[in-house]
């Protein structure tokens, strides 16, 4: 499978990018493919699950291990309200129901071989902050120890904004927690060696989405010589962007 | 390598003075050599703007030194001359973290203004790539991934982007960096390391005392002698009042070969 770096060199090439002085240079082609790639990636996540073909969304999912906050008004340094809570290692697709989380489980490396393993066990349901109370109404889903929920939101944090998950009926004593998630790294923590995780024929779509943010950004009326800005010169020609078919692999659920 | 007594013989040809005193050495020839020297110099500097020149026709003129940067990436280009031996033209590229000769060479310590050429380190090729801004363009870039030589992703080894501009003069009465300085960004990366820089010497302009030496050249290939003579010819030519035939053609001529250099 390519890496970020294999693909964003071809379409340097493509470009004609092969300059220093290029137009475009390989950071801002690298973020097209980003793009391109969380479009497919998230396509591809959305179509399994609602065909209910988990499994061709396993080699999206990435293993993390969590630690856990448990706030309390009584700490000396209040961040958040009274809660249990995890704070996402990385960005996640958006999903449908927190589809991005595909799992939270207890750590527990110490269970015996040969009984389940902790993924096996306890599974954390996904609610909102503002249904959670409908849980804690019902004596039948109260959340506890053994039927724990989980909720997001964006906390404030300072002038940051962290991607909070709130533990509801998770013990105090428990430290740390087993994610999946689907994870959708940063822009700037992209390792360009990294492969990029696509199935191998969602390389051309993908190819054919970046050199259309290309050509669209050549496209793009070129700078005048009085530095202020883009701007057209007299009677000239103003493209649009390239029309699509409806039944281009872009367009579809592959 | 054009030797003069090369050039003065196509000269002389045109000027119908082989073995005349009517134009002499001094007087008239190397002043109009030196002239198409530095129209030469001119059209060249234009083509490499123009990414049109050809390093073959310049490879005389051509040099890949290194150097250490001082605290702020810079390298002083012309207070390096004496060092050097000779001025710098043109800069033709510059190469950020460039592979050397020994590997892995390292910068000497040096107080914070010092730029320094590195004669014991030679260039291995490669490095990153350094996109040549304006002054204009450097606090533009600054916060920008997308422009070369940024600091938001500087201090990610595998996607750090290099630029560098022309700051020239930038000294004060407590850090005098030089003249002639070129400024290597992000900053936070290249300050006090080594930066490779190709560059075109300035050709060797004659004078009474050099121009019959035989250890003097006119660093251009052979292939540039008709065209340094044209050029050389338009300026003599002038002594003979506008309006004749050797100046009209000439300048005709001259201007033809122009074109097709940068163009």
């Amino acid at each position: 499978m390519p890496t970020y770096d294999q693909i964003t060199d071809d379409i340097m090439v493509a470009m004609g990018y092969t300059h220093d002085d290029s137009l475009r240079n390989k950071e801002a082609v690298l973020y097209n493919v980003k793009l391109g790639v969380d479009k497919l990636k998230s396509q591809q996540l959305q179509k399994n699950k609602e065909i209910g073909d988990y499994r061709r969304n396993s080699d999206m999912v990435s293993t993390f291990i969590v630690p856990i906050t448990h706030n309390d008004v009584a700490d000396e340094v209040v961040s958040d309200f009274d809660s249990s809570y995890f704070d996402l290692p990385t960005a996640i697709y958006s999903l449908d129901h927190d589809g991005g989380v595909s799992f939270i489980r207890y750590l527990r490396n110490e269970i015996p071989f040969g009984c389940p393993p902790a993924v096996a066990l306890t599974p954390f349901t996904g609610a909102s902050l503002a249904s959670i109370h409908t849980f804690y109404q019902s004596a039948y889903q109260r959340p506890q120890s053994k039927r724990p929920y989980f909720a997001r939101a964006k906390a404030k944090i300072g002038e940051a904004y962290k991607d909070r998950v709130y533990l509801f009926g998770v013990s105090t004593e428990i430290k740390h927690l087993l994610v999946g998630l689907y994870a959708a790294p940063d822009y700037t923590e992209i390792d360009p060696d990294e492969e990029i995780g696509l199935p191998p024929h969602l390389l051309m779509p993908l190819k054919q989405m970046v050199i259309d943010l290309e050509r669209w950004a050549l496209q793009i009326p070129q700078e005048r010589l009085k530095n202020d800005g883009r701007d057209f010169e007299p009677n000239q020609i103003v493209r649009t962007e390239r029309q699509m078919s409806l039944n281009n692999p872009i367009q579809l659920d592959n | 390598m054009i030797t003069y007594a090369e050039l003065k013989e196509v000269m002389a040809a045109n000027l119908d003075a082989e073995g005349s005193e009517r134009y002499l050495d001094v007087q008239d020839y190397v002043p109009a050599i030196n002239s198409a020297i530095s129209r030469a110099m001119t059209a060249i500097g234009w083509a490499i703007a123009n990414r049109k020149g050809s390093e073959e026709a310049l490879r005389d003129l051509t040099y890949v030194r290194i150097f250490q940067t001082n605290s702020e990436g810079g390298v002083a280009i012309s207070s390096l001359a004496p060092a050097l031996g000779h001025s710098i033209w043109n800069v033709l590229g510059v190469y950020a973290q460039p592979e050397t000769v020994p590997p892995n060479a390292l910068p000497n310590a040096q107080q914070d203004n010092v730029s320094l050429y590195r004669p014991d380190v030679a260039w291995s090729g490669s490095g990153s790539s350094v996109e040549r801004v304006t002054l204009e363009e450097v606090p533009v870039l600054r916060n920008n991934a997308f422009l070369s030589g940024n600091e938001v992703l500087a201090s990610n080894p595998k996607r750090v982007t290099f630029a560098y501009y022309i700051v020239g003069n930038a000294s004060s009465t407590d850090y005098n960096s030089g003249i002639g300085e070129i400024r290597v960004l992000p900053k936070s990366v290249t300050k006090k390391s080594l930066v490779a820089i190709s560059y075109l010497a300035q050709p060797t302009e004659l004078d009474a005392n050099n121009y019959n030496l035989p250890t003097t050249f006119i660093e251009f290939p052979q292939s540039m002698k008709r065209t340094l003579a044209n050029w050389a010819l338009q300026y003599i030519s002038w002594k003979q009042g506008d309006g004749t035939n050797l100046q009209a053609n000439a300048m005709r001529d001259a201007q033809e070969l122009f074109q097709l250099t940068v163009n």
